[in-house]
Order: structure tokens, then sequence, then C-alpha cells
């Protein structure tokens, strides 16, 4: 049976979800506002929508995850997220489940 | 800044009200960021389309709001019905109409029992089933068309008309940017319920086993019930047709005050002519005995309690529903 185009778009989706947790979490090690922080991963190749990562900062910090206050920058007030000591500990399990995994598939995608 | 302004407006009124100002507040300013950031590229400011075109990047207003919503449920059956962003608002709309259709049903049953009707715990049960199966499969299906609609058609709304009438204001409060509107939730609460209640007179007209269990044979429902059955169904139609109207166009609030007004004189002018029209509900058996005179005499009583209440709530409504229209009549009227 020949997996369409919206059985792609999902199992794509699902794979990138955790993924892109991990990505926020260790890209916030140094503090980011919302849109700064999906440039600097856009530049770093992981495309994030504006619709999916600015309620996801909200998410993490609702979690504990992270942590966000509102500052001056550049005349204007914005939110800067950072990660707090929770997240820190989180991040640091999560980025060892992470190496674990990426090392187990690569030993089964090379047979 | 005025496109800006509106999508955040829409994004503003789907979220829920402790966070809606802080939410706000957040994505416009990374929202402006972007604009500020192209204009930089370009050197110079933004034109209206360029604009929209970051907007649409951010995504459907309604759906963004979905997902600061922090809600992942999602209904699925073998493949994904409704998803998170929209089941909210499902979820919102259909414990109103199961909330409504159970307390209604509790209190006739209520009535009943009162009166001495033999209500049996399985009828009750079955009844209630299917009339709450019913309103579940209108619901669902509805929200299942608009979730169908808003992947088929991720970039179907525009901010710049004046009266968008896309997905993003699909469950839109009234007069969230100053202008009148119904609200949609209310047309969609309406329609559904008008649906149901079809569904169920007809079940009641064609089996009143339902209302009165074994007791049926026993009893006589008067012709005048035939008679006012067309108008009855005439009334909830036009009521479902003037919900769906007004769910497309909400901004269209003379004619809804209108045909509200309309239709709820008709609905008394009925209410009117049963509550004169003598017994409604009578013994069949020649020489009823006393049990049986006294379930008539109740039911009865509660049917004259019933229609009173609903005439002063019609007449509220009609007074509510023209009053604003007097109004601003009458404020033109001393302009001029």
């Amino acid at each position: 049976m020949a997996i369409d185009d919206t059985q792609f778009e999902n199992l794509r989706l699902e794979l990138r979800r955790g993924s892109l947790v991990l990505a926020v979490l260790a890209q916030l090690r140094s503090e980011q506002y919302g849109y700064t922080l999906r440039k600097v991963l856009a530049d770093r190749g992981l495309e994030i929508d504006e619709g999916t990562l600015y309620p996801l900062l909200r998410r993490l910090e609702a979690q504990g995850l992270l942590v966000s206050e509102w500052r001056e920058d550049a005349k204007r007030s914005k939110r800067f997220y950072r990660l707090s000591a929770s997240g820190k500990i989180v991040l640091k399990r999560l980025l060892a489940e992470w190496k674990s995994i990426d090392s187990s598939l690569d030993g089964i995608v090379k047979g | 800044m005025e496109l800006l302004d509106r999508y955040l407006a829409a994004v503003g009124q789907n979220l829920p009200k402790p966070e809606r100002e802080d939410i706000v507040r957040e994505l416009g300013e990374n929202i402006r960021a972007q604009f500020e950031d192209k204009e930089e590229e370009l050197g110079r400011p933004l034109k209206d389309a360029e604009q929209e075109a970051i907007l649409k990047q951010v995504g459907n207003p309604l759906l963004v709001a979905g997902r600061y919503r922090q809600d992942d449920r999602s209904l699925t059956l073998g493949r994904r019905i409704i998803g998170p962003a929209l089941f909210p608002f499902y979820a919102k709309v259909l414990w109103f109409n199961l909330g409504v259709t159970t307390l209604i049903t509790v209190l006739i049953v209520v009535a009943l029992f009162e009166a001495g009707a033999r209500i049996t715990l399985s009828g009750t049960i079955s009844s209630l089933f299917w009339t709450l199966a019913a309103e579940f499969i209108v619901v669902t299906l509805i929200f299942a068309g608009v979730e169908r609609h808003a992947s088929k058609f991720p970039d179907h709304w525009d901010l710049r008309k004046p009266r968008n009438s896309g997905l993003s204001r699909v469950m839109e409060r009234g007069e969230a940017d100053g202008t009148p509107r119904v609200s949609r939730f209310q047309s969609l609460a309406r329609f559904v319920a008008g649906a149901v209640f079809l569904a169920w007179l007809r079940v009641i007209t064609h089996s009143a086993y339902w209302v009165f269990g074994a007791d049926v044979g026993a009893f006589r429902i008067e012709p005048i019930w035939h008679r006012i059955y067309l108008p009855i169904m005439l009334v909830v139609i036009a009521g479902m047709i003037q919900a769906a109207i007004t769910f497309i166009r909400p901004e269209w609030v003379r004619f809804e005050a209108l045909a509200r007004a309309v239709l709820s004189l008709a609905g008394l002018a009925i209410l009117v002519l049963l509550a004169t029209a003598g017994p409604l509900l009578t013994v069949r058996d020649a020489a009823p005995n006393a049990a049986q005179l006294h379930v008539v005499h109740t039911v009865n009583g509660w049917f004259v309690f019933y229609f009173s209440m609903l005439a002063i709530a019609i007449g509220c409504i009609v007074v509510f529903s023209v009053r604003p229209s007097l109004r601003r009549r009458m404020r033109t009227h001393r302009q001029s």
C-alpha cells in the first residue's frame, strides 16, 4: 500500500515534535525572545512556524522548564525566555536520551 | 499596523480571558519585530500585502489561539476528525447542547413522575441516550466539516475584508472589535438545538411510548396537538434557517433581531392556542380510575405552568430583541 502525503506529513510532524522541544531548550541556555529564537533556529537549519513556537514557549514555561520576564530591548518591551534550573536538568537528561537513540538508530540504519 | 491590530483582535477573542492580554501583547511584539526586520531588509515600510503574507505565515487566528490554549485533546475515530486547535470550541458547543438537553429531559421526567405516570428507568435512559446521540452526531459533523475546510484551505481567511466570514471568526463572540455581531457560538448552538428538537418532536408524535412508557395505551393526546404540529415544525425550521444565516453573516444584527421577534411572536401565538384549547391530555377509557384522572389532572396542570413560563420567557425575548433597534431608530429620528 502506497503511503500518501498526509500520512507522511503526520509521521514527519510526530518525528519533529520531540526534537523541537529539545532544540528550543538547548537554544534557551542563552536568553532570547520569541522572534529572535525562531531566527536563530532557522539559521541553524531548524525552521519552526511562529504559530507553533510561540505557544510552545508558554507551554514549556508552564511546565517549569523555562522562566521569562518582560524587558526593554530596542525601545520596545519584549518577553525574554531562558532555561530554568529544572529545565537545565531536564535538558541534560533529554540530550543523553537523544544521543543514545541517535547511536542506536545509526547502528540499525547501517545494518 | 491596522492589519496587525485586527489580526491580534481575532486571535485574542478566541483566547481564555485571564491570559488574553499577555498572549496578545507578546505575539504582537514578536510580529512587530518580524515586520521591522523585513522593513530593514527592503529599506522601506511594508505594504499591506507584505504584512498580510507574514500574518498568513503566523497562521489562521483561530488555530493559533487554539494552540495557545494548551489543550492537546482531539477527536479521533480511526483518523483524526477534530484536531487540538478546534477541539476546545467543539467541546464548548457540545457540552452546552448536551447540558441543556439533559436539563430539559430531567424536568419532563420529574413532572411526569410527580404526576404519577409509570416512568421506567430503562425508558428514560434510552430516550435520553438517543437524544444525546443525535446531538453528538450533528455537532461532530458540523465541526468535522469545519476541520476539513481548515486543513484543506489553511490560508482561507482575509483580514482586509471589513466583515471577514472566514474560519477565523467561526467561534467569535459579539462586538470583539467594537462592531455589533451575533455570536457564532450562539447561532451554532441554536441550529443544533433546533435539529435535535425536530428529531425529538418527530419521535414523540409518532410514538408516545417515549413519554408515557408502559401507560401509553391509557391516555389520549387531544387532536389540537396534531393541528399545531405543522406550525411548530415551521417555526423551528425557520429558526434553524435564521441561525444558519446569522452564522454565515453575524453582522446582520438587525435581521437577527427582527427574525427573532417574528419567530417569538409566532411561538407565542402557538402557546396561546395551546393554553386556551382546554385539556391537552385525556384518559382513553370511558370510565377512568382515580389514578388515571390524577395523572391527567397533574399533567395538564404542568402544561399550563410550562406554557405560562415559556410565554413570559418569549415575551422577554421579544422585548430584548426589538429594544436595540427601537432605540437606534428613535436616536436617528431625534437627530434628524
